[in-house]
C-alpha cells in the first residue's frame, strides 16, 4: 500500500499541508490581515501540527499517556479542543465590539443631535446679524 | 486670650451661614427639578403624534427626549413636526436597551433630576407621570415603576403564556431582590438623579432590559417603589413580542436575571 512517496506517504502529505497552513498564517499577518493578538494562538497551532507530522511517534505517546488505543483520534480530539477553545474566545471578542460598538453608536446620536441643536442656533445668529445689517 | 475665641465664633457664624444656604439650595432644587421624559421608538409614527400631544397635555413642563432606534419609517420627522426639540437619531438599531440607555445618557449629562421611561406605542398614560413621580418627590424611592398589577382592580387582559411569564418574574425577581415586584416587565418607570445616573452607565444592553433592570437596581441597593396605574391596549403597530418568539425571550431573561443576581454589586460612590 506504499504511495507515491514510499512508505511514510501519510506523514510527507501531513507535512507539506502543515507547512501550507504556516505559510498561510503568516502571509496574512505580514499583510496584516490578521492582528498580532490574535494570530498567535494560530501559529501556535501550526506548529503543533508541523510537529506532529514530522514526529508521529509523539502522537503515539500521547495516546498512551491520555489512554486512547487509536492515536488518530488524539489527533482530532486536540484539534477539537483548540478550536473550542478558539470560538469561545472569538465570543468574547464578539461581545466587547458589540459593547463598542453600542458605546460608539449611542455617543453618535448623542452628538448629532448637538449638532443639530448648534446649527440651529448658529442659523439663528446669521438671520439676526443679516437682519441688523 | 480674646483672638481665638472671636476667631471660634467667626468660624461658627459662617458654619451656621452655609448650613442655611444649603437648606435653600435644598429648596430650588425641587422647584426647578429638570424632568425627562425619555420616549424609545422603533417604527412609530403612527402613534408618536398623539403620544406627544397627551405628554404636552399633562406634562408641559418636562423636557420630551424621543430616542429614534434606527426606524425605518419617518418617525424622526413625524416627531420633529409633533413639536419635539429633542430627538436623539442612532445611526445603528440597538433594540430597546440601547435606545434607553442613550436617553439616560442624555439626561445624565445635560444634568436632569428626574427621567420618566415612556413607550412611544401609547400603551402607558402621560396622566400617570405625576402618581409615578410622587415617591421620588417625597423621598421614598429611587426608582417607582408603573404597575398593572399592584393593584386589586385591573383591566389587563393577556394571553396565557403572558400572564405566566409575568407571574414567574414576579416570583424570581421578588425572591431575588426580597421585594415584591409585581410587574417586572412594565417600561412605565421613573428615576432619580441618582438612579439615572447609575442606569446610565450600565443599562442591560438586551432586548427586553425591563426584569434585568429590576434586579440590577435591587441588587445595588437602590430603593424600588411600585405605584399602580392603568395601561392602555396598544393604539396601532405592532407589539415587539410576537407569542413564538416569547418563550425563547423567557429563557434568555431568566438567565440573564440570574447572571446579574450572581454578579457582586457594582461599587458605587456613597450617597
Amino acid at each position: 500500500m506504499n504511495g507515491f512517496f514510499g512508505a511514510h506517504q501519510f506523514e510527507i502529505v501531513a507535512f507539506v499541508c502543515s507547512l501550507c497552513f504556516m505559510f498561510f498564517i503568516i502571509e496574512s499577518i505580514r499583510k496584516q490581515l490578521i492582528k498580532e493578538a490574535y494570530s498567535l494562538i494560530w501559529i501556535f497551532m501550526g506548529m503543533i501540527l508541523i510537529i506532529l507530522s514530522i514526529a508521529p511517534q509523539v502522537l503515539k505517546l500521547v495516546s498512551d499517556f491520555i489512554g486512547i488505543a487509536y492515536p488518530p483520534y488524539t489527533l482530532s480530539l486536540v484539534l477539537i479542543t483548540a478550536i473550542l477553545l478558539i470560538l469561545v474566545q472569538y465570543s468574547i471578542v464578539i461581545s466587547k465590539q458589540t459593547e463598542r460598538i453600542k458605546d460608539l453608536t449611542q455617543e453618535l446620536g448623542l452628538l448629532a443631535e448637538k449638532l443639530s441643536k448648534l446649527q440651529d442656533r448658529i442659523d439663528k445668529l446669521d438671520k439676526t446679524e443679516k437682519s441688523s445689517k | 486670650m480674646p483672638y481665638p475665641v472671636q476667631f471660634g465664633v467667626d468660624l461658627h457664624g459662617i458654619r451656621i451661614i452655609l448650613i442655611v444656604l444649603q437648606f435653600n439650595i435644598q429648596e430650588d432644587f425641587d422647584m426647578s427639578a429638570k424632568a425627562a421624559v425619555l420616549v424609545p421608538c422603533f417604527n412609530e409614527e403612527v402613534n408618536i403624534p398623539s403620544v406627544v400631544a397627551t405628554l404636552k397635555k399633562h406634562v408641559p413642563e418636562m423636557d420630551i427626549i424621543i430616542i429614534n432606534d434606527c426606524s425605518t419609517d419617518h418617525t424622526a420627522a413625524v416627531a420633529a413636526a409633533a413639536g419635539v426639540k429633542t430627538v436623539l437619531d442612532l445611526p445603528c438599531n440597538l433594540g430597546i436597551g440601547g435606545a434607553v440607555q442613550t436617553g439616560l445618557k442624555y439626561a445624565h449629562r445635560n444634568g436632569y433630576e428626574l427621567a420618566i421611561k415612556f413607550d412611544g406605542d401609547g400603551q402607558h398614560k402621560a396622566e400617570n407621570i405625576a402618581k409615578l413621580l410622587a415617591p421620588i418627590e417625597a423621598n421614598e424611592a429611587d426608582v417607582v415603576i408603573g404597575s398593572r398589577f399592584c393593584a386589586k382592580h385591573n383591566g389587563f387582559k393577556s394571553t396565557f403564556f403572558r400572564r405566566l411569564g409575568i407571574r414567574l418574574f414576579f416570583l424570581v425577581n421578588s425572591a431575588l431582590i426580597r421585594q415584591m415586584i409585581t410587574d417586572n416587565t412594565s417600561g412605565f418607570r421613573a428615576y432619580n438623579r441618582r438612579a439615572l445616573s447609575f442606569l446610565a452607565k450600565r443599562y442591560p444592553s438586551f432586548d427586553y432590559p425591563e426584569p434585568e433592570e429590576v434586579i440590577l437596581l435591587g441588587k445595588n441597593q437602590f430603593r424600588i417603589k411600585e405605584v399602580f396605574t392603568e395601561m392602555n391596549p396598544r393604539l396601532g403597530g405592532v407589539s415587539s413580542i410576537s407569542p413564538i418568539k416569547s418563550v425563547y425571550y423567557m429563557i434568555k431573561v431568566m438567565f440573564a436575571i440570574c447572571m446579574v443576581a450572581m454578579r457582586p454589586a457594582v461599587k458605587q460612590e456613597k450617597r
